[in-house]
């Protein structure tokens, strides 16, 4: 007898009705446990399931007739952004498309500036366009504003990983109100450097090399040539030299914190490039500096690949393009903030879309950032894909020296 | 009925269909627009609740009479009107008198070649202005080196950017202001002045007891006070020139009401900033009909 009174006997066959008791319950756990009802695959009024979506379906012509053959004709609004050379790239991906997707109409309105305003009033009216094409960062805004298609609840997790995976996270917002993918991007753009190989030969590595090069410059074409012109006027510019210094925006529960000593740091060494050292010409702006660089007026400037078609054209093999240098004080790289635009489809609530319309607009995204689609806007006006198939054809490109115009 | 009732009927009758366009205009053009931008005053409409908005009472105008920024703007407002509207008002009436003289030759050439700022269009020529004020590029340092002056960064600090946006707005206004007083002047009956010198009245005596006082009864009162609520609400130099930099410092009530609603999407508090400026503008409006006696004048 043990000090609870049991035999050990007893205890002997309570451990076994125990284990008994035990195994029952898992099998009966494991024979009547029915996993909670599974996500929708289709959307209410869809006839496409959600799986259906995907890059590879979009540009299958199997796909396209069974497309049409289930949602029928029907026609979607696309507000355009883009410029006059990206626009030669989309109206040749558009006409594929209409090829494509006989039963999908695209009526278009050219010329639409990013202007998430614009957006708004229409959306407010319930008229805004089906589907737009903005920044990520003025896109994040009408998606926090519930303006915008959720696409995590429309597309497959596998069509995000299509995509460079920075480019893809650019569209992406996780706040208490909006939570998910809101566009699909269709570029990936920074600030990097262009320099003028007829003054800079091999582009600096570091802060401390590049203004040893400026000085040279300097000394050299005593007329005529300018080191830099560098348009640092808004955040957005700056914000890669804050970075180089040691700063960042946010700080703990997403404050910005911009009263820094890197601030400060990096004031004055534009200050000292600009003031000082007359490196750097004053009181420049993006224009300004775009203007003297294709003149062959500046050697460096600091500028995104929006404006590479332009450089290319007006330096052709003097063009060089590197990333920012490091900043030698701190040995950290200027990191430029890095952005995309893309696709966005509008709420059902601001454009009146029919479920039709939501599933014709699904596969144009799809398709307008598919690696065709992207590859003509490389290929037209220079953009940087972001479709990672896309991408990488780009980058070999670059690598061979196979860099071309097409007006 | 006789035929004049008979007559009267009809032009009433006829009046009366010219009623309903008269209420729509007045109604959809004027009255709904200011009665909507009132109303979400005292909303939260705002970017984030476009399609469900709440009423919050006085809330927002309580947010913005207590802040120092509403202030900081007020104070910028009176400095771009008043600053722009005396030197506006004293080059026009000055190039009025001189293009008012009698034996001038090319009057009709000059008052053209006057005409072209306020002719070409303002916002071109802003850009254009952009670019003269550049530090290393803009025609203003160029010409101030000609002089031994060192080149002024004129859109980067608060005292050089009020000059420069006052100047430019100097050159943009100027010709409607001569224009105005030149066409006052050319009303005054040239025997006047004819008698006047008979008397032995000299160019100064003249000038003060002929010239001035109908141009002080209408004209200048009728500019001064057109030109106050104009140019309070001129939005495009600043919003082109300093975009109400550096920081806020040259920044007005009206660009920033335009910036709160399209950059920031606070369509409410931008409605609030409105309807301030509005009753402001309003009251000073009021100030200066009586003290000038614009009305009277005109009536």
């Amino acid at each position: 007898m043990n000090k609870l009174g049991l035999s050990t006997g007893g205890a002997i066959i309570g451990i076994v009705v125990a284990v008994i008791v035990i195994i029952a319950a898992v099998v009966a756990v494991f024979y009547l446990y029915k996993p909670s009802a599974p996500k929708p695959t289709t959307p209410p009024g869809f006839v496409i399931p959600i799986s259906d979506f995907t890059p590879q379906n979009v540009y299958s012509p199997s796909f396209a007739q069974t497309f049409c053959s289930k949602v029928g004709n029907v026609t979607i609004t696309v507000w355009d952004t883009y410029s006059v050379s990206e626009n030669q790239a989309f109206n040749a991906s558009l006409a594929s498309f209409e090829q494509l997707y006989p039963c999908i109409h695209v009526e278009v309105t050219y010329g639409v500036g990013i202007a998430t305003s614009n957006f708004i009033s229409a959306a407010k009216a319930g008229q805004a366009p089906i589907v737009y094409r903005d920044t990520s960062d003025d896109a994040g805004k009408l998606f926090a504003a519930g303006l915008l298609l959720n696409l995590s609840e429309y597309l497959p997790p596998s069509v995000f990983e299509q995509y460079l995976p920075t480019a893809a996270q650019n569209f992406y917002l996780n706040t208490p109100s909006a939570h998910g993918y809101y566009g699909l991007p269709d570029n990936i753009n920074y600030i990097v450097m262009f320099y003028n190989k007829q003054y800079i030969t091999s582009p600096p590595n570091t802060t401390d090399q590049l203004i040893n090069m400026c000085l040279q410059v300097n000394s050299t074409y005593t007329c005529g040539a300018l080191p830099m012109a560098s348009a640092l006027s808004g955040g957005y510019r700056f914000a890669a030299w804050f970075a180089g210094f040691g700063g960042q925006i946010f700080g703990p529960n997403n404050m910005p914190q911009l009263n820094s000593s890197a601030m400060a740091n990096a004031l004055e060494f534009w200050y000292n490039l600009t003031y000082d050292l007359h490196i750097n010409a004053p009181d420049m702006n993006p224009s300004l500096e775009g203007q003297l660089f294709t003149s062959g007026q500046a050697a460096i400037i600091f500028d995104g690949p929006w404006d590479l078609g332009t450089y290319f054209k007006a330096l052709g093999c003097n063009l060089g393009a590197a990333p920012l240098p490091v900043v030698s004080q701190t040995g950290l790289h200027a990191s430029p903030l890095i952005g995309s635009t893309g696709w966005v489809i509008a709420a059902p609530q601001a454009s009146g879309a029919t479920p039709q319309q939501l599933e014709a607009a699904l596969v144009f995204i799809l398709y307008m950032t598919g690696p065709q689609a992207e590859l003509n806007l490389w290929n037209y006006a220079h953009d940087i894909p972001a479709n990672l198939q896309a991408y990488n054809t780009a980058v070999s490109q670059l690598k061979a020296g196979q860099l071309t115009h097409r007006a | 009925m006789d035929p004049p009732l008979q007559k009267l009927d009809r032009v009433f009758i006829q009046y009366l269909y010219l009623l309903p366009p008269i209420i729509a205009i007045a109604l959809f053009l004027f009255l709904y627009p200011v009665a909507y931008a009132v109303y979400i005053s005292f909303t939260n409409f705002d970017l984030y609740h476009l399609f469900y908005y709440t009423f919050v009472g006085l809330r927002i105008y309580q947010e913005i009479l207590t802040s120092n920024t509403f202030y900081t703007l007020l104070l910028n407002t009176v400095i771009w009107t008043v600053g722009s509207l005396v030197p506006m008002v004293v080059t026009g009436f000055i190039l009025a008198l001189i293009l008012n003289q009698r034996d001038i030759k090319g009057r009709n050439v000059f008052f053209t070649l006057l005409l072209v700022p306020w002719a070409f269009p303002a916002y071109i020529s802003l850009v254009i202005w952009y670019g003269m004020w550049n530090y290393e590029y803009g025609i203003v340092n160029k010409f101030l080196g000609l002089f031994g002056i060192p080149p002024i960064n004129w859109l980067t600090f608060t005292n050089t950017a009020w000059a420069a946006l006052i100047l430019t707005n100097l050159w943009l206004s100027f010709p409607y202001y001569t224009a105005v007083f030149l066409s006052s002047l050319q009303s005054i009956p040239s025997e006047l002045y004819d008698i006047a010198v008979v008397d032995g009245a000299n160019a100064w005596h003249r000038f003060r007891y002929i010239t001035l006082p109908p141009l002080m009864r209408s004209a200048i009162a009728f500019v001064s006070v057109g030109g106050f609520v104009f140019t309070w609400n001129n939005f495009y130099p600043i919003y082109i020139l300093t975009g109400g930099g550096p920081g806020i410092s040259t920044d007005i009530l009206i660009v920033y009401t335009y910036q709160e609603a399209f950059s920031y999407g606070y369509y409410n508090i931008a409605a609030a900033y409105s309807v301030i400026s509005t009753i402001i503008l309003t009251i000073m409006a009021i100030l200066m009909l009586r003290v000038g006696r614009v009305l009277e004048v005109i009536t």
